[in-house]
């Protein structure tokens, strides 16, 4: 690649420079038909992402798979152990399993209701007054700030003994001394709120597809008497569903991929009841030094991710509107 | 519109060159146009980092156009951080090693050997004294310099304590403390944190006590009984009220000095009256209270504290195969160790100077609690202490930071009794040295 960086500023100013010499002119002329080619220029505008995709992308995981095979402790040299690690995870890790139940739990839990308080919310910002722009920008911050170490630490403050939740308790007569991040039972709750709380991307994208909506429809099913209520079940859901669809295979995505809110907020604790697969097997890999199957955890989620895709892409005749069809 | 392709290519292709080129320099930083520079790791709190802070800046003062980078981290995050660092060839030049750890990256060739340093004279070895150099010899060669000694210490609430018309012993057994504990509860509610969700020092400790040895060759040197025994004092804790909830632990960082519930938390409940320590954290906790609470200490628990009770190298230097200057690395830790302005920032910090003449230097400049360490090592345990066990195995890392802590929160929450989860921790130890061997 060197080659073309080196060349090809030149080339550009000779190219367009008096051609004196009738030997470099051919050369030149069959570079400058080879720089004029519209896939060329494809090309290089999308250098930097085919580079970065192929040095952080392709290579670490190409290198990560072979690791998985490996007993990899980060500080030492690798050496190949075939299929052990797989073996051990599937049936001596309880740990696995046990973030694996948590990580679903996590995702088919705050997925649907992030979508629905998406939905909910953006319908009220729909309206055009002055406020709903500030409240667009206000609804959509969280999920923005999120994920953030910063508001990991305030939620954990929030939730603790003498947090703020309590303290809202306290005011109206409820005198609680909860330590809700402290118990198995509502732990994880303390998280599926946090990420439901980040519903703005969800929501602006709801937002757009709601104002493509046409508006004859709606006038059309009033004229024949239907309610509020019906236009809602038998027009607007229905045309939402491709967004429905396509936001409900992101945020699966990204549920099953969470990792900040219990690195930072639980650690896991208490009693692993909010260990996060993400967390589990980071803990594996830069705690025990168990690099090799903390990569072996690594495709097992990729594996499991792709098939919950794929599932939900085989549902997809069922439910979503296609205008096509 | 031709042109205008011309120029989006050239263009690009510029961007591309600079984004290359910005890398390049990127991974320069430590190549050789920076002869002069060196990083420095540690882990520790606020008090360790502005005093390292300090010396770093003596010693770019004393050797004129050198940088010292220094980077620290809370315990958890070092190791993490570290061993990335170890995996990328990039790890500091000089950082601060660990007992327990020291073995592993030893084994796995990434430190250098500095015999070579000490021999040419660039690390003045001649005031340490021939059992603090072994302590980071292992197969006749030195890897690591000691620097400073400090003992475990129970550092407890004295204002507390004296309240309640209660006196700590030095020497008791576990059986004492366990009484003392029930005591201060019964008096000020306050509670006791059994060095809950911790390494396992305390279960090492009180074993010592009995003669036997935590972890033996390449299998837990404890029986499934001592095991049950250490676990049953949170049992009986939890169930007796005395020892703090496990719902209080959820809520902040195990193992930071800062948030120890011996000074941190205002609830009664979430407050231990003393916590399993090292003699040279006392500074750093006693800073964290202004309200005027004394802390005072005294030796763990033990059934022997003579044979439980060792003087441990409470952390080392070592220079790193990844460092580009391993001589500058070598002169840092020579002037850390015998650079009397260096010694004298550092106070008791890391445990007490390894230099004998720096002893006498600083003796002077110590405060109250740098005092209260100094003759606690003295005094209480020098004369009262049996050698340290060799370095920890491999495997002793994952039994360290994830079996025993969660077996123990098992048993606080009820979730086991301590005869199952002793069971279960024994077969779970072993497999995981077994393994790592």
């Amino acid at each position: 690649m060197s080659h073309a960086t080196a060349t090809l500023p030149s080339s550009a100013r000779n190219g367009s420079g008096a051609k004196t010499n009738g030997l470099s002119f051919r050369k030149e002329g069959a570079l400058r038909a080879l720089l004029h080619k519209e896939s060329v220029a494809g090309y290089v505008c999308a250098f930097p992402f085919i580079f970065g995709f192929l040095m952080f992308m392709i290579v670490p995981m190409i290198l990560s798979l072979w690791y998985s095979f490996t007993d990899y402790n980060i500080i030492g040299e690798a050496s190949f152990i075939g299929l052990d690690n797989y073996v051990e995870m599937f049936t001596q890790d309880d740990l696995f399993w046990k973030s694996l139940g948590v990580t679903f739990l996590f995702a088919l839990v705050s997925v649907p209701l992030k979508l629905v308080f998406a939905l909910i919310v953006a319908m009220l910002l729909l309206r055009n007054s002055k406020a709903s722009g500030f409240y667009r920008a206000a609804y959509y911050l969280p999920s923005i700030l999120g994920g953030s170490v910063a508001i990991a630490i305030l939620w954990r403050q929030m939730f603790a003994t003498d947090g703020v939740i309590n303290q809202v308790l306290g005011v109206f007569g409820i005198d609680s001394k909860f330590a809700w991040l402290g118990d198995t039972r509502t732990a994880i709750w303390t998280l599926i709120i946090l990420a439901v709380w980040q519903f703005g991307s969800s929501m602006l994208i709801f937002l757009a597809s709601l104002k493509q909506i046409p508006a004859e429809l709606y006038e059309a099913a009033s004229v024949d008497g239907a309610s509020k209520w019906t236009q809602f079940w038998k027009i607007t859901l229905p045309l939402l569903t491709p967004t429905i669809f396509f936001n409900l295979v992101m945020q699966m995505i990204n549920g099953f991929l969470a990792f900040t809110q219990c690195y930072i907020i639980t650690q896991g604790k208490p009693m692993n009841s909010t260990l996060f697969y993400m967390v589990h097997m980071y803990d594996e890999s830069f705690t025990n030094y168990h690099a090799g199957y903390g990569a072996a955890m690594a495709w097992v989620m990729l594996v499991l991710v792709g098939a919950v895709t794929l599932f939900l892409f085989a549902t997809k005749r069922f439910w979503v509107y296609d205008e096509e069809a | 519109m031709k042109a205008y392709k011309k120029i989006v290519a050239a263009l690009a292709a510029g961007a591309a060159l600079v984004s290359m080129a910005a890398c390049g320099t990127g991974s320069g930083s430590s190549g050789k146009a920076d002869a002069n520079k060196i990083t420095v790791a540690w882990w520790g709190n606020q008090q360790r980092n502005e005093r390292q802070a300090k010396v770093n800046k003596l010693f770019e003062a004393a050797n004129k156009g050198v940088t010292v980078d220094g980077q620290f981290s809370e315990w958890d995050d070092y190791w993490k951080k570290l061993s990335t660092n170890a995996a990328g060839n990039k790890m500091p030049d000089v950082v601060a090693m660990d007992y327990s750890y020291l073995q592993q990256y030893i084994d796995n060739g990434l430190l250098v050997d500095l015999d070579q340093y000490i021999k040419d004279g660039t690390i003045d070895t001649s005031n340490i004294d021939d059992n603090v150099l072994s302590a980071g010899k292992i197969d006749g060669k030195t890897y690591a310099l000691s620097l400073g000694n400090s003992a475990p210490a129970l550092i407890y609430n004295k204002t507390l304590t004296d309240k309640a018309g209660i006196t700590v012993p030095d020497n008791m057994t576990v059986d004492q403390f366990i009484d003392i504990s029930k005591q201060v509860y019964e008096k000020t509610g306050v509670k006791t944190n059994f060095r809950y969700y911790e390494a396992s020092e305390l279960l090492e400790y009180i074993l010592r006590g009995e003669g036997k040895q935590l972890f033996g060759d390449g299998k837990l040197g404890a029986s499934e009984q001592d095991v049950e025994d250490y676990l049953n004092v949170y049992q009986q804790g939890v169930k007796e009220g005395w020892h703090v909830a496990p719902e209080i632990f959820a809520q902040i960082k195990a193992g930071s000095v800062e948030q120890d519930p011996l000074v941190y938390g205002t609830d009664n409940a979430a407050r231990s009256w003393c916590s399993f320590k090292f003699n040279s954290q006392l500074n750093a906790m006693q800073a964290v209270l202004t309200d005027g609470t004394e802390l005072a200490m005294t030796n763990w628990p033990s059934a022997d504290a003579k044979k439980a009770g060792y003087v441990k190298p409470s952390m080392f230097f070592v220079i790193t195969k990844s460092s580009k200057n391993p001589k500058l690395a070598a002169k840092y830790i020579d002037f850390y160790t015998n650079n009397e302005d260096a010694v004298k920032t550092m106070l008791t910090d890391r445990g007490l100077p390894v230099n004998s003449k720096m002893m006498d230097a600083i003796e002077s400049s110590l405060d109250e609690g740098d005092q209260k360490s100094v003759s606690y090592l003295n005094d209480v345990v020098i004369p009262n202490s049996s050698a340290i066990n060799p370095p920890a195995p491999a495997g002793a890392t994952e039994v360290n930071s994830t079996l025993l802590p969660s077996i123990e929160e098992e048993v606080l929450y009820g979730k086991k009794d301590a005869a199952t989860a002793a069971k279960e921790f024994v077969e779970q130890a072993n497999d995981a040295l077994a393994s790592a061997k």
